[in-house]
């Protein structure tokens, strides 16, 4: 059990080294690739969580309407920030959920 | 240097290279964005008539009668009434088939009648598309359109290209945002004299501020306009509906489902159309209706934006009653907050929700950004004008910013002749296409001349252009002054002397350039 209790910090630890050996190459890959494919996958996993409302389709619509939004978002926030090592465990953790509802959306 | 500082030198190269990157993408994006904001005036101004009698009138009903009995009744499956060209109505009847270039499309026959006297003026068989969209006057109008909303680039590829210049200049604006500190103060910035380094970053910044608000919100419903249909619909099919795209659009769009296929007769049409209009508060554009001739016929009329409102109406009506049946939503059936904020979207990006006062903001503002691109690639240029890999960068800006708007104006000339000649879809690219490589091949010619002639020249050859074309419009039949001072003619009216009125600015400006010349040089 503690093994395990050490895993996200040991994960945290190791991403922190990489992004420290090459910064600048790592805030390219996430202000391009990584951001496109993070909104990308907000705007197909957003409608599994968001209320579909009176209508039935605010939760199709809404992620729609936020993408050009969030890629933007998704971009200035690595180039902005001071601490990339928080952005990447984010973007990662973002990417992990969402491609998580994304996958329980289709098998259900 | 302080983490701050790295941070905030980082956000203006950030700005500065997703400009710059598509800078010319952009250009051409926002300065035929800027212009296709009066589309429906420029196709009147070209037309040579104002349509002073309403296109749904007394005889309407009666017409779609007549010509309804004489297409197949297969071909009643959509019926689309619309303008035409010249004032006349324009009816098609047509049903799905398959097309030449993939998918189904309506495929049927399309008249165009005079409305008031129902006499027939021309008929055509083929695909909507080709039947509907066929209106001489709107040549040139429907090209800067289509050259705005997807750069001529077939498919959803031009939209996908679009939409991600609408993400940069959102980059751009949010970074813009981030490394201005004195956004107040800099709205009040006046230019410092000299064309030195400074100067072109007061011009850039006085731009850019003002504008700024104005950029967010052009870019966020632009990139939303691009992707919503290339994009988000088979994203969102994909997950929320298994790959299903068409029940995706069955769900989103509302499509209606015919009930009844029992042959019925239909209610009266011009009783129906008064109704809708007295309804919307606003005049009938286009009507659709479905399964003509059957019991579970619907008719759709889409209305312009009413006095007051924000977005446009459709109605939906019982085509076999005249019964009213729902106010349509953009998306979906029922009223939502998600097709409140998609139908907000257009209207947003058109400025066309108050009339001209809102048209005339649009403009000014989206000149003021097009003149933004022109600023910050001129300070990009000005800071690195020591590096040989951007030696001929000013030049090329030169032709790119002066050229285009000539390029535009040639065009202008060419559809009002063509419209006498021959057939201005045809005339109008092909004279685009050789008017933009004339400019390019006469900024290679003139390499070794400095830039200032090179200026000089493409501004005077667009402000004459531009002031020669309200007399093109005359000489091709075009409405007199009188003539449309009398028949309301608003739309001829604004166009020309907004033509006349920029191409002073541009002689002026030429001129200023020139006089100021030799008392720059020293200070240089």
């Amino acid at each position: 059990m503690q093994a395990l209790g050490t895993l996200p910090r040991r994960g945290q630890h190791w991403i922190t080294t990489r992004i420290d050996r090459q910064p600048t190459r790592w805030r390219w890959i996430l202000a391009g690739p990584v951001a496109f494919i993070l909104s990308i996958l907000a705007m197909a996993g957003l409608p599994t969580v968001l209320p579909a409302g009176a209508g039935g389709v605010n939760h199709l619509v809404l992620p729609v309407v936020l993408f050009p939004l969030l890629w933007s978002s998704f971009i200035v926030w690595p180039v902005a920030s001071t601490a990339l090592p928080r952005v990447a465990t984010t973007y990662l953790g973002l990417g992990a959920l969402l491609l998580t509802l994304i996958t329980l959306s289709f098998l259900t | 240097m302080s983490a701050a500082n790295h941070a905030t030198k980082r956000l203006v190269a950030l700005h500065g290279w997703s400009a710059t990157l598509l800078a010319i993408l952009l250009y051409v994006v926002m300065l035929t964005g800027t212009i296709v904001v009066l589309d429906n005036e420029l196709t009147d101004w070209s037309a040579g008539h104002t349509d002073r009698a309403p296109l749904f009138g007394p005889r309407t009903d009666q017409i779609v009668t007549r010509f309804a009995a004489q297409v197949p009744p297969e071909m009643h499956d959509h019926v689309f009434l619309s303008q035409g060209s010249n004032g006349t109505l324009s009816l098609f009847f047509g049903t799905d088939q398959p097309h030449p270039d993939g998918g189904t499309a309506q495929f049927g026959r399309g008249f165009l009648v005079n409305p008031q006297t129902g006499v027939l003026q021309s008929a055509r068989a083929g695909f909507f598309s080709d039947v509907v969209s066929h209106r001489p006057e709107r040549a040139f109008s429907h090209f800067l359109v289509d050259l705005h909303v997807q750069l001529h680039v077939p498919g959803r590829w031009g939209l996908y290209m679009t939409g991600i210049l609408g993400v940069t200049m959102l980059v751009a604006a949010i970074t813009g945002v981030l490394i201005h500190k004195h956004i107040i103060r800099d709205l009040f910035t006046t230019e410092r004299p000299g064309a030195r380094l400074v100067s072109f970053r007061d011009r850039h910044t006085l731009a850019g501020v003002w504008s700024l608000p104005f950029a967010v919100l052009l870019s966020f419903t632009g990139a939303f306009l691009s992707f919503a249909i290339s994009l988000g619909l088979p994203v969102v099919a994909l997950v929320a509906f298994g790959g299903d795209q068409d029940l995706a659009i069955a769900t989103v769009l509302g499509e209606p489902t015919t009930t009844n296929a029992t042959v019925a007769a239909m209610a009266d049409l011009t009783t129906l159309f008064a109704d809708a209009t007295l309804r919307a508060g606003a005049p009938i554009g286009t009507t659709e209706i479905h399964d003509y001739g059957t019991a579970g016929a619907v008719v759709t009329t889409f209305h312009g934006i009413a006095d007051g409102a924000l977005i446009p109406t459709t109605l939906d009506y019982n085509g076999a009653t005249g019964e009213f049946l729902d106010r349509r939503q953009i998306v979906g059936t029922e009223p939502s907050a998600g097709s409140v904020l998609a139908s907000l979207m257009a209207p947003l990006h058109f400025g066309n929700f108050a009339g001209w006062w809102s048209r005339i903001i649009w403009v000014g503002l989206g000149a003021a950004m097009t003149y933004t691109i022109v600023t910050g690639m001129q300070l990009w240029l000005r800071r690195r004008e020591n590096e040989p890999a951007w030696q001929h960068g000013a030049r090329a800006l030169s032709v790119v910013a002066w050229g285009l708007p000539l390029v535009i104006v040639i065009t202008g000339h060419a559809s009002l002749v063509a419209l006498l000649t021959g057939d201005p879809e045809a005339v109008v690219p092909r004279v685009f296409i050789a008017g933009c490589l004339a400019v390019l091949a006469y900024g290679a010619f003139t390499l070794k001349q400095p830039l200032d002639s090179l200026n000089r020249m493409l501004g005077l050859a667009t402000g004459i252009g531009l002031l020669l074309l309200p007399v093109t419009r005359l000489q091709t039949g075009g409405l007199s002054w009188g003539e449309a001072l009398m028949w309301r003619g608003d739309s001829v009216l604004v166009i020309d002397v907004t033509c006349l009125a920029l191409g002073l600015i541009c002689l002026l400006a030429v001129r200023r350039k020139r006089a100021a010349q030799p008392a720059a040089a020293p200070a240089e």
